[in-house]
């Protein structure tokens, strides 16, 4: 048997152009197949802005059963807009959450039945956050429903008089079975005026909480239970609140899709400003997600009164409280007291770098929260932006100090464009206004 | 015929590498280290495979002596971000479900940039520490 004769291989003379020929092919492809500098800068602003293409509805609240009950929302509502929760009658949720204002009340600082210390945040969201208030001294939303309700100087209303209210009146009442039944055994007499609200943490005993003590254990119970469906009835209300989509969250899903069209929902100054606020100043290393928070408590050194150290607790004030409050995740009126939010609570440190520490906030719609800060200090985002270029009058917060935070430094463009961008993050549509 | 065949293995194998790297997220795999003074292999993985960005995540740890086997020791988990000066701002619940066996729950990373996670290992009065480090994207 022959064995096939071998291949006969081309001379040298043609071997060496055949190579140099695909030499230089290979070349020509990797020339024309390397990304130009804008192909760069695109797939790089592509990356930075995918996460804002992905924002998912507001989560479940398992702590509140009826957290996506229609009939508890009609309630909540009812109840938000309604200003006889308060002692002078004049003083309701929407008050200082006005949805005209974008659920702010444009004030520095919250005005109900006294004056506050803290600026009014804005509900828009709210549902979207790990912890509510500037502080996090709650950590659901029908637990914050809980506060200013019966704090002396928000609403400085009564559980005993909520109650009551709900149960005199026909509207409130059918609301409320609507959503949750019969009212329990155990209450007091319809026509049963006495004021009376258990005593705060942080509150000094008064006439309401004394009157609170001689409740019968039983009677208390009932109001509890009664009051804990109030406050969830508003927490559902306040879930549909959720802060819409913005021209950012368009632009952002036409620069992923390669739409050009679409990527002209922001002004090139809009555009450049959020390559100011991700690569430049960097605001998202707490402004991160896509609620442009990390939902957690900073202190970025604002001085208190005459510059001397803050004398809001903020963070630190607040754990003690949450770790006792029956309303919270954790707490005897949780629907969900295994679940992470209840973990979380239960794991929360008090250390000493807590104290001053405010929640980071959203940045959506903050073109229309103003003023800023939680003492609502800056007036506009001018004034915000003044300050983290310059840390001017900050305090030194010792070791404990965010080390993330260094003067800025930017250029007057850069902070346009900042400030451009930040206001690119408002809901394109309106804003219900009831 | 040979020379494709090893070409067709060879891209494989590179495509291989090139989906392994690149991911932002943790490995999905256990993370294993030894403890400062070598007494403990120390073992941790995130339940459900990532680690998410500023939310709550559980740990499953796994603790073995100089022999291999699962130590009888207490564990802490902990994590702090060494530029920051500060750590997480909860304490994770440890449970324990069997010898060198435990599941942290209620970490979270709520910031990005370098984070130090710290897992220590009590037997006695003796602590060792595992450090292992994360890059929160």
């Amino acid at each position: 048997m022959m064995l096939p004769s071998s291949p006969k291989r081309p001379n040298l003379f043609l071997r060496i152009p055949l190579v140099l020929c695909g030499v230089g092919i290979f070349f020509l492809i990797a020339q024309y197949s390397r990304p130009s500098e804008e192909q760069v800068a695109h797939m790089r602003l592509q990356k930075s802005v995918k996460l804002f293409t992905e924002r998912k509805g507001v989560a479940v609240d398992r702590t509140n059963r009826w957290a996506q009950d229609e009939n508890a929302a009609a309630l909540g509502e009812l109840i938000f807009h309604d200003a006889r929760f308060s002692s002078n009658g004049e003083v309701s949720c929407a008050t200082c959450h006005d949805p005209a204002r974008a659920f702010t009340d444009g004030a520095k600082v919250a005005v109900g039945v006294g004056t506050g210390t803290r600026n009014t945040p804005t509900v828009l969201g709210a549902a979207r956050q790990r912890w509510q208030t500037w502080d996090g001294r709650a950590d659901t939303l029908w637990s914050q429903a809980a506060e200013p309700m019966e704090a002396g100087v928000e609403m400085n209303f009564d559980r005993v008089s909520a109650v009551q209210l709900v149960r005199n009146d026909p509207t409130l009442l059918a609301a409320y079975e609507a959503a949750f039944g019969e009212m329990p055994l155990g209450l007091p007499p319809v026509e049963f005026a006495e004021r009376a609200r258990p005593l705060r943490l942080d509150a000094a005993a008064d006439d309401l909480s004394a009157a609170w003590d001689a409740l019968v254990p039983s009677r208390r119970e009932a109001m509890d239970a009664v009051f804990s469906r109030i406050v969830k009835s508003l927490g559902a209300f306040q879930r549909t609140l959720d802060a819409k989509p913005s021209r950012f969250d368009h632009y952002a899903k036409a620069i992923v899709d390669r739409d050009i069209e679409g990527a002209k929902s922001l002004s090139e100054s809009e555009a450049r400003g959020w390559i100011v606020f991700h690569e430049v100043a960097k605001c998202d290393q707490c402004h991160s997600g896509t609620e442009f928070t990390d939902g957690e408590f900073h202190n970025l050194g604002l001085p208190g009164a005459d510059g001397r150290l803050p004398d809001d607790r903020g963070r630190h004030g607040a754990i003690p409280k949450l770790k006792v409050d029956p309303f919270s995740s954790a707490g005897l009126f949780s629907d969900d007291v295994d679940g992470k939010q209840a973990t979380l609570v239960r794991g929360l440190k008090s250390d000493p770098e807590t104290w001053g520490q405010m929640r980071t906030p959203s940045l959506r719609n903050v073109g229309r929260t103003a003023p800023y800060m939680h003492d609502g200090r800056f007036a506009s985002l001018e004034d915000v932006i003044q300050f983290y270029d310059t840390l001017e009058g900050a305090i030194a917060l010792d070791h404990h100090r965010e080390a993330v935070l260094r003067p800025l430094g930017l250029s007057a463009t850069q902070k346009a464009d900042l400030i451009a961008f930040l206001r690119s993050l408002d809901s394109v549509e309106p804003i219900a206004a009831k | 015929m040979n020379r494709c065949i090893h070409l067709f293995f060879c891209l494989v194998a590179m495509q291989c590498l090139v989906a392994c790297g690149g991911s932002s997220s943790i490995d999905t795999s256990w993370e294993t280290a030894k403890s400062a003074d070598g007494t403990y292999q120390v073992a941790w993985r995130v339940v459900g495979g990532l680690i998410p960005r500023a939310d709550p995540f559980d740990v499953e740890i796994r603790i073995l002596d100089a022999q291999g086997k699962p130590a009888d020791v207490e564990c802490t988990i902990d994590a702090e971000m060494p530029e920051h000066g500060h750590g997480m701002n909860v304490v994770a619940e440890m449970q324990r479900r069997g010898t060198g066996d435990f599941l942290a729950k209620g970490m979270l990373l709520h910031m990005p940039g370098r984070w130090s996670i710290m897992i220590d290992a009590t037997h006695g009065a003796v602590t060792e520490r595992a450090q292992f480090l994360y890059l929160m994207p």
